[in-house]
């Protein structure tokens, strides 16, 4: 096993009580992944709690969630199989959780979605389903879980995986890997079960091991996101991060936006503290510090490209938004949009596309507005020009939080505006 | 991207970030290896400054090697170092009847009153407004649901009930009257990670991580209730090896955490690490 290589961000997602936590804390527990500590909790939580082994109190570890069985924040378990090292996220299923929910996913590489074979399809299960389109977590575990409850009945899994299957065509996301299972009974978790011969797929472990690893974006367009400006004996320092493509020792940048005449500059040197020689590149991911030859201005905020293959800048955006707070969006409404280091302020002039996430049906609604944990088109104006690229070229600088004076309130992607065609 | 370089270049833009958010922001330091590391990525994120105050809260329990490292890294990276003891729980004076300590209380109450009080204090003092932490996911399960950006309020309170979202690489840097933020670049590291870095890096760290006569601290905290566990580990490859193989957990070491069922929780809702 490759120690060296970052581990897979994997968030499970699905409706409150169809076993999410219990099926990490069986992961954990059939892998031999508890510390002997952990355990010895495990069983003294479980007995205070008037319950047999409960394997979701590996997870829920507040007074709260270990009484009332519900998981409140997402968690970070640290993981490891004989093929490489996961980081699972745990995300809670009630509705009120689902900012939550996106915290975890905004840095998920796939997914594990629950379903209880009892329950099926909940309004949560498509909600989610809703947002991991949204996102762009295309790398889907399906869990049926429960089958117990079924006697393990081939017919009733089926049924549940065939309208899985419908519902993710809808979301237009591919077809994931579906498996039943058990998990309190551990059925398909790290073994194939006994019980359920007609299964002949893989288990959730084995499905695991075969998710493929986020690439670094080092060979795509230069993005280099500036996060501050120090001041140094020679030359300021302008520190960021390359999100996007890489970055050479004398190469000429471009920094943007470009409002009063373009600002170009070379690259003067890569400085790094301790280093035994200056680097001379910087690739996707590196926070790095550089100078520059000529000077010119720069600031937080701007986005440094090549001369070829820029990023587009513009004061009208279409957003395909998701409104995480209770008090609505208006049309009108002033508000921040964050994208890289940028936060501008924006106003809303349309929304538009209003999916209800259970019926996939457009809500009409007179004046418009958007509600909490609902998804629609927006259309923002700015006074001062946003740097992005399109959420479909290139999503790192593609997607967007805003903000009010309550804090992040929404999460969105950039898209094309109608009859835009790509450029 | 390799793992460790990964974890260090988010670690450096949070740390860029949260320089840019607070104007009076601070570094809590323990001595210990978590701590340590934290001095190194902040010396990459300046380019060989350390632009905020250090903090080291002293319950007047540390260990005479964690004291000796203390004066011998200021020397070394040169910073501004600030010291705070709670000293009027210590002598049982103003709000205190009796004197708090080991030898009177137990570990829960003395980490509240020693640790997280005096922090409060010293916040009050200096009005900081961001304070940097080097606490890790793994190492408890309370823990294991924090924020890299998380408020606390005026008294403290971590409200866990209602953590705001954090999307990509944005934030809350909402700022609360009388409150501050943690910022806490080190969640994602694991203890392996922490040992891997140190190794890679070459960082300074205290002598008493390494086994002597069959015994090393792999947590450090108060000597009062902090226990060695046997080991022959005396070098960072060892260690390392050691960890690989063991089924305990890295705090089973520190008393306070085990002093009653979720007393960690208990203590972190109320301002705690």
């Amino acid at each position: 096993m490759s120690t060296s290589a970052p581990p897979l961000h994997i968030i499970t997602v699905g409706h409150v009580d169809h076993g999410k936590s219990t099926l990490l804390g069986r992961l954990l527990y059939d892998t031999d992944s508890l510390s002997q500590e952990q355990l010895a909790a495990l069983h003294e939580a479980s007995a205070a709690e008037g319950k047999k082994l409960e394997l979701a109190f590996v997870l829920d570890a507040f007074l709260e969630e270990q009484a009332e069985n519900i998981t409140m924040d997402i968690t970070h378990i640290p993981f490891r199989t004989s093929e490489r090292h996961y980081v699972m996220m745990d995300a809670p299923g009630h509705k009120e959780f689902l900012k939550n929910m996106l915290t975890g996913a905004s840095c998920a590489e796939a997914a594990i979605l629950l379903i209880s074979i009892v329950d099926g399809l909940q309004e949560q299960t498509r909600r989610h389903v809703q947002l991991l389109s949204l996102l762009g977590i295309d790398q889907v575990i399906v869990v049926i879980n429960k089958l117990d409850l079924v006697n393990f009945s081939q017919e009733a899994f089926e049924l549940v995986s065939q309208l899985t299957q419908k519902l993710f065509q809808e979301w237009a996301l591919p077809v994931p890997w579906i498996i039943p299972t058990a998990a309190s009974l551990g059925e398909n978790i790290a073994s194939l079960s006994s019980q359920m011969p007609w299964y002949e797929g893989q288990t959730v472990l084995q499905c695991l091991d075969m998710l493929t690893p986020k690439k670094f974006l080092e060979k795509g367009p230069l993005r280099f996101v500036v996060q501050d400006i120090y001041s140094s004996e020679k030359f300021p320092l302008v520190v960021g991060r390359v999100e996007s493509g890489s970055l050479r020792v004398s190469e000429k940048l471009i920094f943007w936006p470009q409002e009063r005449g373009e600002r170009r500059a070379r690259v003067r040197s890569i400085e790094e503290w301790g280093a035994s020689s200056p680097p001379q590149h910087a690739f996707a991911g590196e926070s790095v510090a550089i100078t520059l030859e000529e000077s010119i201005l720069v600031q937080r905020g701007d986005i440094a490209s090549r001369p070829q293959q820029t990023p587009l800048q513009c004061t009208d955006l279409n957003v395909r938004l998701f409104w995480l707070e209770a008090l609505s969006l208006r049309v009108d409404q002033k508000i921040f949009l964050l994208l890289g280091t940028q936060r501008l302020l924006a106003r809303v002039t349309f929304i538009e596309n209003i999916v209800d996430a259970t019926t996939m049906k457009l809500i009409q609604r007179s004046p418009c507005s958007l509600h909490q944990h609902e998804v629609a088109d927006v259309c923002f104006h700015l006074h001062q020009p946003l740097v992005f690229d399109y959420y479909d070229e290139l999503p790192v600088t593609g997607r967007l939080a805003i903000e009010s004076e309550k804090g992040l309130v929404g999460a969105g992607i950039i898209i094309r505006k109608k009859n835009e065609s790509r450029s | 991207m390799k793992h460790l370089d990964l974890l260090e270049s988010k670690s450096i833009y949070l740390l860029r970030e949260a320089f840019n958010a607070f104007p009076h922001l601070c570094m809590l330091w323990s001595m210990g290896k978590d701590s340590n590391v934290l001095l190194w990525l902040t010396k990459k994120a300046f380019v060989g400054r350390i632009p905020y105050p250090v903090l080291h809260i002293d319950t007047t329990y540390e260990f005479p090697e964690m004291l000796e490292f203390r004066t011998w890294a200021q020397c070394y990276y040169r910073f501004e170092l600030v010291i705070k003891i709670n000293e009027e729980a210590r002598a049982g004076r103003g709000s205190y009847t009796t004197s708090i300590g080991y030898e009177t209380h137990d570990p829960v109450t003395v980490t509240h009153e020693l640790k997280t009080v005096a922090l409060q204090q010293c916040m009050q003092e200096h009005s900081f407004d961001g304070l940097i932490t080097g606490i890790r996911r793994d190492e408890d399960a309370t823990r294991a649901k924090e924020r890299y950006f998380s408020p606390r309020d005026a008294h403290f309170k971590w409200d866990y009930k209602d953590q705001p979202p954090e999307l990509w690489n944005h934030f809350s840097i909402k700022k609360w009257p009388g409150g501050h933020t943690r910022i806490q670049p080190l969640l994602d590291w694991t203890e392996l990670d922490i040992w891997r870095y140190i190794e890679r890096e070459n960082i300074p760290i205290p002598q008493m991580y390494f086994a002597r006569n069959g015994k090393r601290y792999r947590s450090l905290g108060c000597s009062p209730i902090t226990q060695p566990i046997e080991s022959h580990a005396s070098t960072i490859p060892e260690i390392i090896e050691e960890l690989l193989q063991t089924r305990h957990s890295e705090r089973a070491g520190r008393a306070q955490d085990h002093h009653e069922r979720h007393a960690m929780q208990k203590l972190r809702a109320r301002g705690f690490l």
